[in-house]
């Protein structure tokens, strides 16, 4: 079996009293897209945040290609893409200017840089507002810059934050086709969503996390062909105590 | 509608309110040094309203009518409000984050309208009741006023921010069609700066026309014929102060009374014009703020200023350019830096109440002490003089950007955090950046102020090291403080760190800046006993200067390292 790109180890943080993460331990491998799910508030942006080095664990260690990232932080980093829930990017830049400034703190040669930029802008039908100030783009628009400088330096891992709120469809597609490619490149992806329907249909694995725990961790596949063929959904409301949804919605109705 | 102009009122009421109640720590503190400097401002103006009020007596020198200073009052208050109006009508219009919220709800965009603007009242009016009505109280119990004169006139007074926000309203409304709302916030609050260095320059003239006896019964006599002119001008406002003096005293004044009437009109009755009028042009401005786009432009390749660069060099380029590209931080880094340089320079270079300038009393020699003692007097000399001048406008020039440097990434902060830097890299590159600018500043202060006011060339290459080893000891504290108390939320650029900033930020200069004074001056002090040491006293001076901002050094960066991981990401 190959090193695991990433390794969570009894990962925790605690915010005063309050235990935002609990004991979190999970890997990932090269080439795999995995997709980290939870309601709101279960602890996915701080384990994220944490994986990426923007927050100190209480407990616990994370490596990723074998660098832990509290003691090699540089070493660490310098494999991990990462895009945040929301895109707050230096407003008075040009997307261009962003981009290479990116590719300067990655330590990306220029030519190398103009080689990976121009590609995704054209994608993402950036080029023709390359030359504008980010603080003229749309929520959208600087979602696309983000994820751009994200695979700029070509990382072993991407940490996606709710990529895809935001975006229009074309864009939500073109995001998940780049997610795609680099899974087949030997890249891993791991990336937070509420939308079920895209883990469902992308995901080669799915973490659930509730109240800080980890309470499922496998394929989708297994977890379905586990759960009696439920869907996604069936199975994250069951494993998130959200089964009385449906008599929720049905008493909603009842009101109405 | 008047149900929901009440119940967003209440809202707004109710978040400023919890705006000041809540107002913790330091802020407190500065909060109620704040009331403190209101009390003194309302003192101020009550005196200079009673003083006032002399003018109207037989035995004054120069004779005003009683209306007259109501009247002037009146119109310094419609002027002031015209420069408030502008800004809270914009933004309570356009720049609040509720708008979409609300322009969707049932509600007439009219009440909304009248809602926002009204909100703005209770500022207003505590500020009129803090710098206009106590000197309107004042003359009027000078002049032995009636109570219609304090009624009537307190009505006209507290009507005023009604004109300031009916005008702004106007030109806001105008304003979005043309210009993207971002940018419109940062030209305004830009401005706005602008306007509180003119005010501060404004009032450095009383140096000018105060200096002596002589020069100050010029000075009132030339205001007073200036006011016996102003007093005859036909202004609605000056009519209506000699209107409401006349309706006190029970007399019949045709133009005074029309002079209120038209006051009225101008302030209640263009206020009702507008919001009742104005409800579609607010409606269409705001939807034309949603539109609002800006030209395309493509990849370009002179966009490449960071290619092949350092870190620290593409990190000092990234900050110059948000910083130069923002119009509000640009005013914030010039106003500073231009007020630094000449009310420093009006206190040693002009002759101040008739006395003499600091330098003046330098070229003369009047500041040296005789024999042995002159060691203690050598820091008046004029070369020093320039040199801690120099040190002093370069160092008030760059401290802002200086303790900006960090907060500069506002959230962008998390893309630094999760990249491989070491945070001593950020803060030797926002150092750098900052400090070199500065160093050079400094440099050609000293090099021009030797042009403009010759002094002895012999110890200037020993001002111009210590001189910029200071500068740049000060401008790492500056960045330190920066990564200590940033403010990564902040959207004034006079608001990038935490309140204790800028107090830490004042104990710390002390802490480096006596030792570093008393190191500076002490060879050349010593100089001036024992000549023929000179040389090695310099030198002697350079390392232990030099020494001392190196262990300086490590400590900022260390302390800005800890700071690192604190900050939210």
């Amino acid at each position: 079996m190959t090193q695991p790109v990433l390794e969570a180890n009894h990962l925790s943080r605690t915010f005063g009293d309050f235990v935002a993460v609990d004991d979190v331990t999970f890997s990932l491998q090269p080439g795999e897209i995995v997709g980290f799910l939870g309601p709101n508030g279960a602890g996915k942006t701080t384990t994220i945040k944490m994986l990426t080095g923007l927050l100190g664990p209480s407990a616990g260690s994370a490596r990723v290609a074998g660098h832990d990232i509290v003691t090699e932080p540089l070493e660490a980093k310098a494999r991990i893409g990462y895009v945040p829930d929301t895109p707050n990017l230096y407003g008075k830049l040009k997307a261009s200017e962003y981009l290479r400034f990116v590719g300067q703190l990655y330590k990306v040669p220029p030519a190398r840089v103009e080689e990976r930029m121009r590609p995704m802008l054209d994608m993402f039908d950036l080029t023709d507002v390359a030359g504008n100030y980010l603080d003229t783009f749309s929520h959208g628009m600087q979602q696309k810059v983000a994820i751009t400088g994200a695979f700029l330096h070509d990382p072993q891992i991407v940490f996606m934050d709710e990529p895809t709120v935001g975006l229009d469809p074309r864009s939500a597609r073109l995001i998940k086709d780049l997610m795609i490619r680099n899974r087949d490149r030997g890249r891993t992806i791991f990336f937070s969503t509420h939308i079920l329907e895209i883990a469902q249909t992308m995901c080669d694995r799915v973490i659930i996390i509730n109240k800080g725990r980890i309470v499922a961790d496998a394929r989708v596949d297994d977890l379905r062909a586990m759960r009696g063929e439920q869907t996604l959904e069936d199975i994250f409301l069951e494993l998130t105590g959200g089964m009385d949804v449906d008599d929720m919605v049905k008493e909603l109705g009842d009101v109405a | 509608m008047w149900p929901d102009v009440l119940l967003l009122m209440q809202l707004y009421w109710r978040l400023d309110r919890r705006d000041v109640t809540r107002v913790r720590g330091w802020r407190r503190v500065g909060m109620i040094v704040g009331l403190i400097a209101f009390v003194f401002i309302g003192a101020f103006s009550a005196a200079a309203g009673y003083g006032l009020s002399f003018l109207t007596r037989p035995e004054s020198p120069v004779q005003l009518a009683p209306g007259t200073v109501p009247g002037i009052l009146l119109t310094l208050v419609l002027f002031g409000v015209l420069f408030t109006g502008l800004n809270q009508a914009m933004r309570a219009l356009f720049l609040s984050g509720d708008l979409d919220q609300l322009v969707v709800a049932p509600i007439q965009t009219r009440a909304i309208m009248i809602a926002k603007l009204l909100s703005r009242l209770p500022g207003n009016i505590a500020l009129l009741l803090i710098m206009a009505v106590p000197a309107f109280v004042a003359y009027g119990i000078g002049v032995g006023a009636g109570v219609i004169y304090y009624l009537l006139g307190l009505l006209l007074l507290l009507l005023a921010p009604l004109f300031g926000l009916a005008i702004g309203t106007l030109i806001s409304m105008l304003l979005v069609r043309w210009l993207p709302v971002n940018r419109l916030n940062e030209m305004l609050t830009a401005t706005y700066a602008l306007l509180g260095i003119f005010i501060a320059i404004l009032a450095q003239l009383p140096r000018f026309f105060f200096v002596n006896e002589e020069t100050s019964i010029q000075t009132l006599e030339a205001a007073g014929e200036m006011i016996t002119r102003v007093q005859s001008l036909p202004l609605p406002t000056l009519l209506a102060g000699r209107g409401l003096m006349a309706i006190d005293a029970f007399q019949f004044d045709g133009p005074g009374l029309l002079g209120v009437l038209a006051y009225l009109l101008l302030t209640l009755g263009f206020f009702l014009a507008v919001v009742f009028g104005g409800e579609r042009m607010y409606l269409s401005g705001w939807l034309k703020a949603q539109s609002a786009g800006s030209k395309r432009r493509g990849l370009e390749e002179r966009d490449n200023v960071f290619g092949g660069r350092s870190l620290a060099v593409a990190l000092g380029i990234k900050d110059w350019l948000l910083r130069v590209r923002d119009p509000r931080q640009l005013v914030t880094l010039l106003g500073g830096s231009f007020i630094a340089i000449f009310v420093s320079a009006l206190a040693l270079f002009n002759s101040n109440g008739g006395q003499g300038s600091l330098l003046d009393f330098s070229v003369s020699g009047e500041l040296q002490a005789p024999g042995g003692w002159a060691a203690l007097t050598a820091a008046f000399q004029p070369g020093v003089i320039m040199s801690a001048w120099s040190l002093f406008a370069a160092y008030v020039m760059l401290s802002t950007p200086a303790q900006g440097a960090l907060p500069l990434e506002r959230q962008s902060f998390s893309l630094l955090k999760a990249a491989p830097l070491r945070p001593a890299e950020v803060w030797r590159a926002k150092t750098w950046s900052v400090a070199l600018p500065a160093g050079v500043v400094f440099g050609l202060i000293l090099t021009v102020a030797r042009f403009v006011f010759p002094f002895s060339l012999v110890w200037m290459p020993y001002a111009l090291i210590v001189g910029v080893l200071m500068t740049i000891a000060l401008v790492m504290l500056s960045v330190s403080v920066g990564f200590r108390f940033a403010n990564l939320d902040w959207k004034d650029p006079r608001r990038m760190t935490t309140s204790g900033g800028g107090w830490v930020g004042l104990l710390l200069t002390l802490v480096y800046g006596v030792p570093a004074i008393i190191v500076a001056v002490a060879p050349f002090a010593l100089a001036q006993l024992w000549p023929q040491w000179g040389v090695l006293l310099g030198l002697a001076g350079i390392t232990v200067l030099a020494l001392g901002t190196w262990f300086w050094a490590r400590q900022m960066a260390r302390w800005a390292e800890r700071s690192w991981e604190l900050l939210p990401a």
